[in-house]
C-alpha cells in the first residue's frame, strides 16, 4: 500500500528557509521550511534530502501557513536501501539475466531466479540466523544452474526499494493547494564548542578571545541557513559521545559589520544567535568570534603538589623525590577584570610573545561553564626552573593507634627573577602539625598549604612534623 | 549555491613569504606564516590551501600586520569534504554514470542512472546510525536494471561541495581594498624535538658535554627558509597527543656555549631561536648542534642497594646474595663545572677513549629538565670489578609488634685502584640501628647510608643489628 502511495507522492521542494540549533552535545536541531503543493484527499508526501544521521523518532511536520490544512495519518523513516543484494533477495521467482563473455563473444543466461543469495531462517528454538546461499536459477529450457556467473541484470527494481533514506508522510489534506510547511529533526553529527585564545603581555595582565567551533559531520549542508547555539546541559536519554561546550558573551554588535552572536536566556540555557545567515557545509570545522575582553589581570600560580592525584597515600615511598611545580594562571571573571560575562566550557589556548614578538603557545587548558564573577583557574604545564625535592626524614611509632612523621621538602628557584611556591601538604587521619618552620594554612581536612616566596636563585627549607591518629 | 560561487571566484592566497615555527618537545609545533594577499573592498572568501595536514582546524588565527583594522574574519572555515570515488558516487545518485570495459579487444560502453550509492549511513530508531556498504545498481536508459556494474566509472561532473585538498576559508569584511601582509598561525601535530647529549670522558675525572637538537616533520608540510624555535618545557595540553616525545634542547648561558641557537626564558619555560633559517621538509629527521660544555668535573658514584626497586619488602631473603653496584657518573650543572644552562630533557651517551685512542660507549641514560645549578646523576650500568654481598644473620622476635635483625654486607674491590661504595640499606616502619660496624647517615625515614673506601683489592664488612617496631 505505502509502496503504490510512495509511487504517486512528489517530492517534497528545497529547504526555503533552514534554521539550525546546535547543542553542545553533539546534536542539532534542524527547522527547515517548505513549500508543499497538495491534492485534496490522502496522498504521500515524500522527502529524502535530509541528514543522514537524522534521529527518526524526532521528526516533526506541521503547517505554518494554515495549522488544520491536513492531518498527518503516518510518518515513515524508509531505510531498504537498493544494493545488489536487496535486489536479489527480492527478485526470487523473477526473471534474471547474467552476461558473460566467451571469448569474443558476448552470452545471455537468462532463467527464473530461484533462491536469494542470502536469507533469515527461523530455528526451532525460535531464534534466527542469517544464512549464506549463493544463487540458483532455472533456465527457460528448465535446466538449473548452480552460482551463475556474469554481469547480473534483472526487469525492474522491486517494489519498496529506495535510493536514499527518505522520510514519508501519509497525509489526509482538507483542501488542495500550495501550503507552507515546518519540518523538524533532531540530528547527530552537529556540535560546537567554544575555544579561548589568551595572550599574555608578560606583565600580569592578558587579553582574551573567545570563539565559537562548529563541526558538521552530519551528513547535510545547509545554505544560508539560520544558526542558533544553544549552551547549557540538556538531558538526553541516550547520551551522546561528546559532551559540549557552553556559552559565551557576544562580542557587542559582532564582529565588523557582519553581525555577530545575540544572547538570550532560554529557560536554564542561553541561547545565542547569529546575526546573519550562515552556511554550514557537511564535513565542515567553523569558527566565528564570540567575545573579546582585555587587560584582564592574571596571576600566575606555582604549585608543588606531591601527592595530587593519589586518593590515599600508604606508608612509604610515596610524593618523594623531585617534584615539579604545577604552573597556574588564575583569573577572576569578573567586569573589574574586563570580563565578567558567561563563559561556556570550551579549551583555553594561552599564549605570550617572546623577544623577538612571536607568539608562542604556553599551555592548553579545559574548562567549565563559568558563570560570571567565578574564578577561573588554568593549569598551565611545568616550571622548568623552579624545583622541588620531598623527603621524609623520620618515621616514629608513639602508639599502636599514632605515628610522628617529619618531612623536608626543598625548594630551588633557578630563575633570576622572583617566584612565589605553593606547598600542598596532604595528611589523612586526624593529623596535627607539631612543629614546623614556617607558618601553613589547612585548607581542608586533608591540606595544609605553606607559602614560600624565593628570591633569584634562592634555595628554601620546609621542615615538619606532623602526628597522625586514627 | 550562492557560497559555491564564492568559493569559485575567491582568490587562493598566494604562498608564504616568511615563516616561523615553534616547535615544543611534546609533539606539536606552533606555525607562523606571513603572507602577502590583495583584498578587495567588502565582503569576500579566503582559501588557503598549503597548510600541514595534520592540523588543528581550532588553532588557526588570522590577523594583518599592516593594519590590525584591515579587515574583520566574519568566519573561520576547515572544509574536509574530500573528492574521492566513493564520495563522488555518493554524491551522484540520479546522476547519469559510465562505465568503460573492454570486451575482447573492443571497448565496450554500459551507461545508466546511479540508484544506489556505495555506502549509505541510516539511522535507527534508538538514534543510531550506521554506515552500510550497498554496492551499485544503475537503470540503463533501455530499462534495465544492472547489478555491481564493472569497468572504469565516468560521471561527468564532481558534485558541489567536494574539494581536493583540506582547506582554510574566511568569510572576511574588509574596509578597503588593497595589498595586505597578514600572518596566519596554526598548530600542527607530526612536529618534534628532542635533545641528544653526548659526554666524553678524559679517564680523569673530567669530561666534554656535546648537545644535539633532533627534530623530526611528519606533518605533510614543508617549510623552506624558515625560522626555527624550539621551546623546551613541560605545556599542558588538553589531548595529549599520541606520540609522546621525549626530548628539548638546552641552550646556553655561563660557562657553557649554546651554537647557532639563541636561548630565552619564556614564562615557565626556555625557548631556543635558530639564528639562521632552516628548511624543514616533510617526512625528514633534522640534528642541529645545541650547545657544548668542556671540562666539566664528573664524580663516578658506586652504590649497593640491596632492595632498591622493590617497594615494601616482605619478611624473608629480600635483597640478599650478590649484588653488582650500580654505576652512576654525577656532575653539577653549574658554571664552575662549565656549564651552568638548561638541559632539556633528553638521552645522555656517555663515551671514553681506550687505549688505542679510539671511542667507547660506557652507557646511556634519560635526563629531565634540568635547570642551571641543579646536579645531573646518571645510571650508566654495573660494576664488574666491584661486588658484594649481602645476608641476614639473625632475626629475633622482641614482642608482637617488633622484630631484631642482623645484617652483613660483605664489599670486595678486585681492582687495582681504589674505590668507594654507596651502601644503602632501606628498612620501614619505626626502626633503629643498635649496634653498628661503620658510621651511617639517615638519608630519610628509610633510607641508611653506609660509606665504604676500599683500597686496591680490599674487603671489607658492613655488619649492623636493627630493630624495628610498626
Amino acid at each position: 500500500m505505502v509502496v503504490q502511495i510512495l509511487a504517486a507522492a512528489f517530492m517534497a521542494s528545497n529547504s526555503a528557509q533552514t534554521e539550525l540549533t546546535i547543542y553542545n552535545q553533539g546534536f542539532g536541531l534542524v527547522k527547515e521550511v517548505r513549500h508543499l503543493t497538495l491534492k485534496q484527499g490522502r496522498q504521500a508526501v515524500a522527502i529524502e534530502d535530509v541528514a543522514s544521521k537524522i534521529d527518526p523518532t524526532s521528526v516533526g511536520f506541521r503547517c505554518t501557513s494554515d495549522p488544520s490544512a491536513f492531518s498527518v495519518l503516518e510518518q515513515n523513516y524508509q531505510y531498504d536501501l537498493i544494493s545488489p543484494q536487496a535486489i536479489l533477495n527480492k527478485a526470487v521467482g523473477q526473471k534474471i539475466r547474467f552476461v558473460r563473455t566467451m571469448g569474443m563473444q558476448r552470452e545471455i543466461l537468462a532463467g527464473t531466479l530461484l533462491s536469494a543469495p542470502t536469507a533469515i531462517v527461523a530455528n526451532p528454538q525460535g531464534g534466527q540466523s542469517q544464512t549464506y546461499n549463493g544463487m540458483v536459477i532455472r533456465t527457460d529450457d528448465n535446466r538449473i544452474v548452480l552460482d551463475p556467473t556474469g554481469e547480473i541484470e534483472v526487469d525492474s527494481v522491486p517494489p519498496g526499494l529506495i535510493s536514499k533514506p527518505t522520510l514519508v508522510w501519509d497525509l489526509e489534506a482538507a483542501q488542495a493547494g500550495e501550503k507552507i510547511v515546518e519540518l523538524s529533526y533532531i540530528s547527530q553529527g552537529l556540535n560546537w564548542s567554544a575555544d579561548y585564545v589568551v595572550t599574555l603581555n608578560g606583565l600580569g595582565k592578558g587579553d582574551m578571545q573567545g570563539w565559537v567551533t562548529l563541526n558538521n559531520d552530519s551528513g547535510a549542508s545547509w545554505e544560508n541557513a539560520k544558526l542558533k547555539l544553544l549552551a547549557g546541559d540538556v538531558n538526553r536519554v541516550m547520551d551522546r559521545m561528546r559532551l559540549p561546550e557552553g556559552r559565551a558573551m557576544f562580542k557587542s554588535g559582532g564582529i565588523g559589520g557582519g553581525g555577530g552572536f545575540q544572547e538570550e536566556t532560554l529557560f536554564e540555557y542561553h541561547l545565542y544567535t547569529l546575526q546573519r545567515p550562515a552556511t554550514v557545509r557537511n564535513r565542515e570545522t567553523k569558527q566565528v568570534s564570540l567575545l573579546e575582553g582585555h587587560d584582564i589581570p592574571i596571576r600566575k600560580k606555582l604549585i608543588v603538589d606531591s601527592i595530587a592525584g593519589r586518593y590515599y597515600p600508604q606508608e612509604g615511598e610515596v610524593g618523594t623525590g623531585d617534584i615539579k611545580p604545577q604552573v597556574r594562571l588564575e583569573f577572576v571573571n569578573d567586569e573589574q577584570s574586563g570580563l565578567g560575562m558567561a563563559l561556556p566550557k570550551g579549551k583555553v589556548k594561552v599564549y605570550q610573545r617572546d623577544q623577538s614578538g612571536s607568539v608562542q603557545l604556553l599551555g592548553e587548558d579545559q574548562i567549565d561553564h563559568t558563570p560570571k564573577n567565578e574564578k577561573v583557574s588554568l593549569v598551565v604545564g611545568k616550571s622548568f626552573d623552579v624545583v622541588s625535592s620531598r623527603k621524609r626524614t623520620n618515621f616514629t611509632r608513639i602508639s599502636d593507634r599514632s605515628v610522628r612523621e617529619s618531612f623536608e621538602i626543598e625548594l630551588r628557584n633557578r630563575k633570576e627573577t622572583p617566584e612565589s611556591v605553593y606547598v600542598m601538604e596532604r595528611h589523612y587521619g586526624d593529623w596535627t602539625i607539631t612543629e614546623k618552620n614556617r607558618p601553613f594554612e589547612k585548607l581542608d581536612s586533608n591540606t595544609a598549604q605553606f607559602v614560600v616566596d624565593l628570591k633569584p636563585n634562592e634555595v628554601k627549607k620546609i621542615i615538619y612534623t606532623v602526628e597522625t591518629k586514627w | 549555491m550562492v557560497v559555491i560561487s564564492l568559493i569559485a571566484a575567491a582568490a587562493l592566497a598566494s604562498g608564504p613569504s616568511h615563516t616561523e615555527l615553534t616547535i615544543y618537545n611534546s609533539g606539536f609545533g606552533l606555525v607562523k606564516e606571513v603572507r602577502e594577499l590583495h583584498f578587495k573592498q567588502g565582503r569576500q572568501t579566503l582559501n588557503i590551501e598549503d597548510v600541514a595536514s595534520l592540523i588543528e582546524p581550532t588553532s588557526v588565527s588570522i590577523h594583518s600586520i599592516t593594519d590590525p583594522n584591515a579587515f574583520t574574519v566574519l568566519e573561520q572555515n576547515y572544509q574536509y569534504d574530500l573528492i574521492n570515488p566513493i564520495a563522488i558516487l555518493n554524491k551522484s545518485v540520479g546522476q547519469k554514470v559510465r562505465f568503460i570495459r573492454t570486451f575482447g579487444n573492443q571497448r565496450d560502453v554500459l551507461e545508466g542512472t546511479l540508484l544506489s550509492s556505495p555506502t549509505a549511513v541510516v539511522a535507527s530508531p534508538d538514534g543510531h546510525n550506521q554506515s552500510t556498504y550497498n554496492g551499485m545498481v544503475i537503470r540503463t536508459d533501455d530499462g534495465r536494471i544492472v547489478l555491481d556494474p564493472t569497468g572504469e566509472v565516468e560521471v561527468k561532473q564532481v558534485p558541489e561541495g567536494l574539494i581536493s585538498k583540506p582547506t582554510l576559508m574566511w568569510d572576511i569584511d574588509s574596509a578597503k581594498g588593497g595589498d595586505n601582509t597578514v600572518e596566519l598561525s596554526y598548530i600542527s601535530q607530526g612536529l618534534s624535538w628532542n635533545a641528544d647529549y653526548v659526554v666524553t670522558l678524559d679517564g680523569l675525572g673530567k669530561g666534554d658535554l656535546q648537545g644535539w637538537v633532533t627534530l623530526t616533520n611528519n606533518s605533510g608540510a614543508t617549510w623552506e627558509n624558515a625560522k626555527l624555535k624550539l621551546l623546551a618545557g613541560d605545556v599542558n595540553r588538553v589531548q595529549p597527543v599520541a606520540t609522546i616525545n621525549r626530548s628539548m634542547a638546552g641552550a646556553a648561558r655561563g660557562g657553557g656555549k649554546s651554537l647557532g641557537f639563541e636561548e630565552e626564558s619564556l614564562f615557565e619555560y626556555h625557548l631556543y631561536t635558530l639564528e639562521r633559517p632552516a628548511n624543514v621538509r616533510n617526512h625528514e629527521s633534522k640534528q642541529l648542534s645545541l650547545l657544548e660544555g668542556h671540562d666539566i668535573p664528573l664524580h663516578k658514584k658506586l652504590i649497593v642497594d640491596s632492595i632498591s626497586g622493590s617497594y615494601y619488602p616482605s619478611e624473608g631473603e629480600v635483597g640478599t646474595g650478590d649484588i653488582k653496584p650500580q654505576v652512576r657518573l654525577e656532575f653539577i650543572n653549574d658554571q664552575a663545572s662549565g656549564l651552568g644552562m638548561a638541559l632539556p630533557k633528553g638521552k645522555v651517551k656517555v663515551y671514553q677513549r681506550d687505549k688505542s685512542g679510539s671511542v667507547q660507549l660506557l652507557g646511556e641514560d634519560q635526563i629531565n629538565h634540568t635547570p642551571r645549578n641543579e646536579k645531573v646523576s646518571l645510571v650508566l650500568g654495573k660494576s664488574f670489578d666491584v661486588v658484594s654481598s649481602r645476608k641476614r644473620t639473625d632475626y629475633t622476635r622482641i614482642n608482637d609488634r617488633s622484630v631484631r635483625e642482623s645484617f652483613e654486607i660483605e664489599v670486595r674491590n678486585r681492582k687495582e685502584t681504589s674505590e668507594t661504595v654507596f651502601v644503602l640499606e632501606r628498612h620501614y616502619g619505626d626502626w633503629k640501628i643498635t649496634e653498628k660496624n661503620h658510621d651511617y647517615e639517615k638519608l630519610d625515614s628509610n633510607t641508611a647510608q653506609f660509606v665504604v673506601e676500599l683500597k686496591p683489592n680490599e674487603v671489607q664488612k658492613v655488619v649492623y643489628t636493627v630493630e624495628t617496631k610498626w
